[in-house]
């Protein structure tokens, strides 16, 4: 809980004293981090005698409809759990409220909070007995008289605004409707003021920003998570002294430097926690190689801890592969195992001499090399691919000139040439390629593939004496269904992305492009086409 | 809203006009019940036969490649059900992880994966059971021995997601819940070996956990934990995975990562896009990635596997398929693998319509035996002398007698009386055609084979393994042997194999000796002669000749003993020899083509037509297009609607008045009606009252063109307002048959005009 010892005292003392009935809680960085907080926090709050708090957590994302987020809430408000032999049974209420529903609508779901805290005041709640409610249920003998306070808090609150508009300011003002003593808690990664419902329908929440964590409170957060004991089970990826105890101090090096390379990048603690995880074991293991040997030469076990200098060696051995680490786990292109797995270090590499030790190169595991983009694809999704680059990039007005193929067609590419210059001279005009590509319709691109393969693949087809004109072949080729089936295919795989609605039917679908210009440059360059020649900006 | 209410006004003409496509299917299939296309010198119930033997033939063809292709994926199931088993294991998990991950196969197969996921599911319902017998398809397949141990675990159970029943979150959410919670009710309810499932309780809908409810789920899987502890893994496996809602699926996978806990769900994603560049990281987002643990596994795909495929069917000693395929189909499988699509399905496409084809030949009911689907071969000489056997017979002797006179020197003299043969003779003959072709396509297959072991080796010594030096060519190679236009490699690797080493030599030897080795014993009793040169050459190899050859220091050239070379030009000289008597063209031979589908061109528009074109060009060309399509249409040269108005729009202009293409749709029509008119006549007064020879499209026009010339008579000017309408409405309903084809477009700029949006070929 480093870091959040503002998060946790504001909290703590406002649901002890004074309790808003609407409380906003935005932490931009990690929501997953501030929700675990105040669900500590709670249980802390709970266990103390003085206080009678239920509470119940709900997630924007996981409860998508009303009805889960009602019996969400009540269920857990009445710490209740369904049970499958009992016919998953939802809280039913005390015995008044019998045959009511209280999940169909906003009315049934403020009567069934009514109910629960009805029915806390005449101690009727009785946990379904399987759980350690024992405790709850004394407590809630003793405190009769006092009223219990209820707490709703909503993970991922901004995503109510898209599953549930109309639900938004009821929640806001849930003690207000219910007229019970409940404080409706949101955590969000958005602003208030970026969802507030409008014309003021809902009351201001007390609202509490949590700040970034500085260096320290990440570092000694991330410490933190170093195990106490080491683990019992073995392991076929990492030596089992790996977390052992006395390799703490170095653990905290190693940390620093982590934070160190990878702060510029991500300072989400989670991903540094994920990168340390994956990275720690490879770090450790020639240290561990090295008792080893010392324990196989039959001396006594050296200490875990290590002296400064080999401590310099490791850092300095593995410092180029912090980045390769954060490069390939921080967009996930390999999980954590998978990569700690493919980078073991080489065997025994503290006993080299300081400058003749192999360098230890960050690796990719095998299953995420496969062939290349250019291997996978057959030769006529490399041509469509690359006619809709330039569909793409180049403007619709320039394809006469830029593709057209009739008697004056150096006339009209030399006159694209000319106006290029001018251009150049009145305005800074970025290339399209730098600005992203432009939707295309599927004629457009079929038109510009007909040109690419007359001109770049008629000698390889096999021969048809049938087609006896110039580009009848070609015409033909272009409107096989194969074509169609490979551009949907593409488009099924993202590179090619299809921007009509899949269900218009009546007008040609049209397309964007999903490939970079070095992409199509090298796909160009394997289906021996000059790709400059045919875009209209070259770069 | 006009004209719905100018519908229900009686005053108005009502002109109804005949839905004429439908009425051509319906004649189509009375007048059309065969395709016959060698009717004229077929036997009688030639066609069930050959049908019945394509059956055979193909279901041979068909066994062979899927088993080859489940050889081939079978690395790959064990390592998907490993993951599968070992997801929340510990010894392969990582610990200190900030939080537990989703497991998530990621299996991406762009050639088709039915057998992979069949496999694995298989694999993973094996119950306990099956595994102590040991005789199980999977355990078979499953020869990992870590496999085997994680097998020992609980049995898993599986649920499918399909994209058509979840369209959103909550559809979604309903199959994954109800998969596992009503489908293993249902089992246990039938009393299904496997799993003891919890008892299906009643739950009342509206007092109850929502069926979408993840913890619904949860309840069932904590009753199941009672029940048997460790409980079993809930894999769900979501087919075809690129067509799920991607903003639905990542609130799953979020919704399900929360109950990783309580719940040990693996995700196994059935992908047909490659491995790279990766569906998973384009279309998710980086926090939802950031859940999963994805291990990714690539089915082998592309043109490797079509080669492997190919090779192992055609091309491979210990397999004889029924039908060779000839070099025009073998040319088109590579184009197409190459250029369009590689995958399983599309090779099976291709040579099931070979196959198809190619039992379209009435010969081709010699393709298993002579006996014509009798039981003997006296049946078949009995069914061969009836008179409508006739025909076949025939043209059977012409096609003997042309091949005999044509073989190149004379390499079959049948000892059969030309003059007057008999039948048995006939069948006999045909017999040792079929051995005869079997034994050369056998030779081949092995010449083919020594020559790839070669090849193979060269490669693997760091040598060219081909005169042009491509590699990647492979696929090509096989068309090159087909047609016996191997020669120029097969000199180069005679010529590579005489400046070998004493080394590179013992190895070439000993990799050439176990394959002979290796054959049948029949096929090993018939290439005596070149394994005793073999084994000839091992022995003339000095032994010394081994040790001594340390690469010389000035040179960095291995010494080569003096002896060494004149062996190796003597091993050289007769690979070339031997390769070049073995493969050789299987279009020679008496009646060669009934085993081998040869250069009968591939019947390409069926796999990949040009449907937009060939309308283009039926519309433009209306007569051709009929006349090509006689047996569909007979439309006694009277062109539908669509096909004057594709003629009439012919002027290149870009805006086409919709007015003035009407003016000359009329003008079409009312020459035809007039032909029409001109004929009635002609036919009544000739008084025959034999049936109309038009039919088809005809058909429909023709009443209403009768009465119009009885009525004229009397009553012409009314008629003549009647046809105006008619012609209207037939253009307004042959201009939104365009419409709805795509070949003319509305605009907006001019009310009355339409642009044309197909251009024809000039012609």
């Amino acid at each position: 809980m480093e870091g959040y010892e503002t998060l946790i005292s504001q909290f703590s003392n406002l649901l002890t004293y004074f309790s808003p009935p609407f409380v906003y809680v935005h932490d931009a960085s990690n929501i997953r981090q501030s929700a675990l907080v105040i669900q500590t926090v709670l249980q802390d709050l709970k266990e103390k005698p003085q206080t009678t708090l239920t509470t119940a957590f709900v997630d924007g994302i996981a409860c998508f409809t009303p009805r889960l987020l009602y019996d969400t809430a009540l269920n857990e408000l009445a710490s209740w759990t369904p049970l499958w032999n009992e016919g998953c049974n939802n809280w039913a209420g005390p015995s008044e409220y019998s045959g009511q529903r209280f999940d169909d609508s906003l009315d049934s779901f403020l009567h069934g909070l009514r109910a629960l805290a009805a029915s806390r005041h005449s101690e009727k709640i009785q946990p379904n007995g399987h759980s350690d409610k024992s405790k709850a249920k004394a407590r809630a003998t003793e405190d009769v008289e006092t009223e219990t306070r209820m707490l709703l808090v909503v993970q991922h609150a901004e995503r109510l605004r898209e599953n549930m508009p109309d639900l938004v300011v009821p929640l806001t003002r849930l003690a207000e409707l219910a007229q019970v003593d409940i404080t409706t808690i949101f955590i969000s990664d958005l602003r208030w003021d970026q969802m507030k419902p409008p014309l003021g329908a809902s009351p201001d929440p007390y609202y509490i920003e949590v700040q970034p964590l500085s260096k320290q409170a990440m570092l000694d957060q991330l410490s933190s998570l170093y195990p106490q004991e080491p683990p019992t089970h073995t392991s076929k990826i990492f030596d089992p002294d790996t977390y052992h105890p006395d390799l703490r101090p170095l653990y905290v090096h190693f940390l620093s430097t982590l934070y160190s390379i990878c702060s510029p990048f991500t300072t989400d603690p989670d991903e540094l926690a994920y990168i340390a995880a994956a990275h720690w074991p490879g770090f450790v293991q020639p240290l561990l190689d090295e008792r080893q040997s010392v324990i196989a030469e039959g001396y006594d076990p050296p200490s875990f801890t290590p002296t400064e200098d080999a401590r310099i060696r490791l850092t300095r051995l593995f410092t180029p592969t912090f980045t390769a680490a954060l490069e390939a786990l921080y967009p996930r292109l390999t999980s954590a195992s998978a990569w700690a797995q493919a980078n073991r270090p080489p065997k025994d590499i503290l006993s080299y001499a300081p400058l003749q030790a192999p360098s230890v190169a960050a690796r990719m595991p095998d299953d995420i090399k496969g062939p290349g983009l250019l291997e996978s694809l057959s030769r006529m999704a490399k041509f469509i691919l690359l006619a809709a680059f330039l569909a793409s990039t180049n403007p619709a007005k320039s394809d006469m000139r830029m593709f057209g193929r009739g008697p004056d067609e150096r006339k009209k590419r030399r006159r694209g040439g000319s106006r290029r210059v001018g251009a150049k001279n009145s305005a800074v005009k970025i290339a399209q390629r730098l600005l992203g590509p432009l939707a295309f319709p599927l004629d457009r691109l079929i038109a510009i593939l007909g040109v690419l393969l007359e001109e770049n693949d008629a000698e390889t087809r096999p021969p048809a004496p049938e087609y006896t004109l110039p580009g009848e072949y070609t015409e033909m080729e272009i409107s096989r269904v194969a074509i169609y089936a490979q551009v949907m295919e593409l488009a099924s795989m993202h590179l090619v992305h299809r921007t009509s609605p899949p269900d218009r039917l009546e007008l040609s679908p049209t397309f964007r492009c999903g490939i970079s210009y070095e992409v199509a440059l090298s796909l160009a360059r394997g289906l021996g086409i000059t790709l400059n020649d045919l875009m209209w900006e070259p770069a | 809203m006009t004209s719905l209410q100018d519908l229900h006004d009686p005053t108005k003409t009502c002109i109804s006009l005949v839905a004429r496509d439908h009425s051509d299917l319906q004649q189509d299939n009375a007048e059309y019940p065969d395709y016959t296309p060698f009717s004229s010198r077929d036997i009688p119930g030639g066609y069930d036969l050959r049908l019945k033997a394509y059956r055979e033939a193909w279901k041979t063809c068909c066994d062979r490649i899927q088993s080859i292709v489940r050889a081939l994926n079978a690395p790959l199931v064990s390592t998907v059900v490993s993951h599968i088993r070992n997801a929340y294991s510990k010894d392969s998990s990582l610990p200190n992880l900030p939080y537990p991950e989703l497991p998530v196969v990621a299996l991406s197969a762009p050639g088709g994966h039915a057998t992979i996921l069949s496999d694995v599911i298989d694999i993973l319902h094996e119950s306990g059971q099956d595994r102590a017998g040991g005789t199980s398809k999977g355990k078979e397949r499953a020869q990992d021995a870590t496999l085997i141990d994680s097998m020992n675990n609980s049995r898993a159970i599986v649920t499918h997601l399909h994209p058509s029943e979840c369209p959103n979150l909550l559809g979604l959410m309903k199959a994954l819940v109800c998969g596992f919670v009503e489908e293993q009710d249902a089992s246990g309810q039938n009393g299904d070996e496997g799993i003891t499932a919890p008892a299906a309780t009643k739950r009342k809908a509206t007092a109850s956990l929502a069926n979408y409810d993840i913890r619904l789920l949860v309840a069932w899987y904590t009753a199941l934990l009672e029940l048997r502890d460790p409980g079993p893994q809930l894999v769900v496996v979501l087919h075809d995975f690129e067509r799920f809602n991607v903003a639905a699926l990542q609130d799953m996978f979020y919704i399900c990562s929360q109950h990783i806990s309580r719940l040990p769900l693996v995700f196994l994603l059935e992908l047909s896009s490659p491995a790279n560049p990766s569906y998973l990281h384009t279309a998710f987002s980086r926090s939802t990635l950031a859940l999963l643990r994805i291990s990714t596994v690539a089915a082998p795909s592309g043109v490797e596997v079509v080669r492997e495929i190919v090779q192992k069917t055609f091309f491979d000693v210990g397999f004889e398929p029924d039908v060779m395929l000839g070099p025009a189909t073998l040319d088109f499988l590579i184009d197409y693998s190459t250029r369009h699509s590689a995958s399983v399905d599309g090779v099976l496409n291709i040579i099931q319509l070979a196959f198809l084809k190619h039992f379209d030949e009435p010969f081709s009911l010699f393709v298993h035996d002579t006996y014509l689907g009798t039981r003997s071969k006296k049946d078949a000489c009995g069914k061969l002398q009836r008179p409508e056997s006739f025909n076949f017979l025939d043209s059977l002797l012409t096609r003997i007698w042309h091949d005999c006179e044509n073989l190149p020197g004379g390499i079959l003299k049948p000892e059969i009386d030309w003059r007057n043969p008999s039948v048995s003779d006939v069948l006999d003959l045909v017999f040792s055609a079929h051995t005869e072709s079997k034994q050369r396509a056998q030779r081949m297959k092995l010449g083919f084979q020594v020559m790839l072991l070669v090849q193979d080796f060269m490669r693997s010594e760091g040598y060219k393994s081909t005169s042009s030096g491509k590699d990647e060519d492979r696929l090509e190679f096989l068309t090159g042997v087909v047609r016996g236009r191997v020669s120029k490699d097969v000199r180069y690797l005679g010529m590579a194999v005489k400046k070998l080493t004493a080394k590179e030599l013992d190895n070439l030897i000993s990799i050439l000796y176990q394959f002979f080795q290796s054959l049948k014993p029949h096929l090993r009793r018939d290439e005596e002669p070149a394994r005793v040169r073999i084994v000839a050459a091992n022995m003339q190899l000095p032994r010394e000749a081994l040790d001594e050859e340390e690469p010389d220091e000035q040179t960095e050239f291995p010494k080569i003993h003096p002896a060494v070379p004149p062996i190796a030009a003597d091993i050289g000289e007769w690979l070339v020899e031997y390769l070049e008597s073995r493969i050789v063209r299987l279009d020679q031979g008496l009646l060669w083509d009934v085993w081998n589908t040869g250069m009968t061109p591939f019947p390409s528009e069926l796999l990949n037509p040009a449907p937009g074109q060939s309308i283009v060009n039926a519309l433009l060309h209306p007569y051709d297009f009929v006349e090509s399509q006689q047996v569909l249409t007979s439309s006694g040269g009277l062109a539908s609607d669509e096909e004057i108005n594709g003629e009439s729009k012919k002027p290149q202009r870009r805006l086409i008045n919709v007015f003035d293409w009407y003016e000359s749709f009329s003008l079409a029509l009312e020459m035809q009606r007039r032909h029409l008119r001109k004929q009635t006549r002609r036919t009544q007064r000739k008084r025959t009252a034999s049936a109309s020879p038009r039919k088809g499209k005809g058909k429909a026009r023709k009443p209403a063109a009768d009465t119009e010339d009885e009525e004229e008579d009397f009553d012409s000017k009314e008629e003549e307002e009647k046809w105006k309408v008619e012609v209207q409405a037939r253009f307004i309903r042959a201009l939104h048959e365009l419409d709805f084809m795509g070949f003319i477009k509305h605009t907006n700029r001019k009310a009355d005009h339409v642009i044309k949006t197909t251009y024809d070929i000039p012609d």
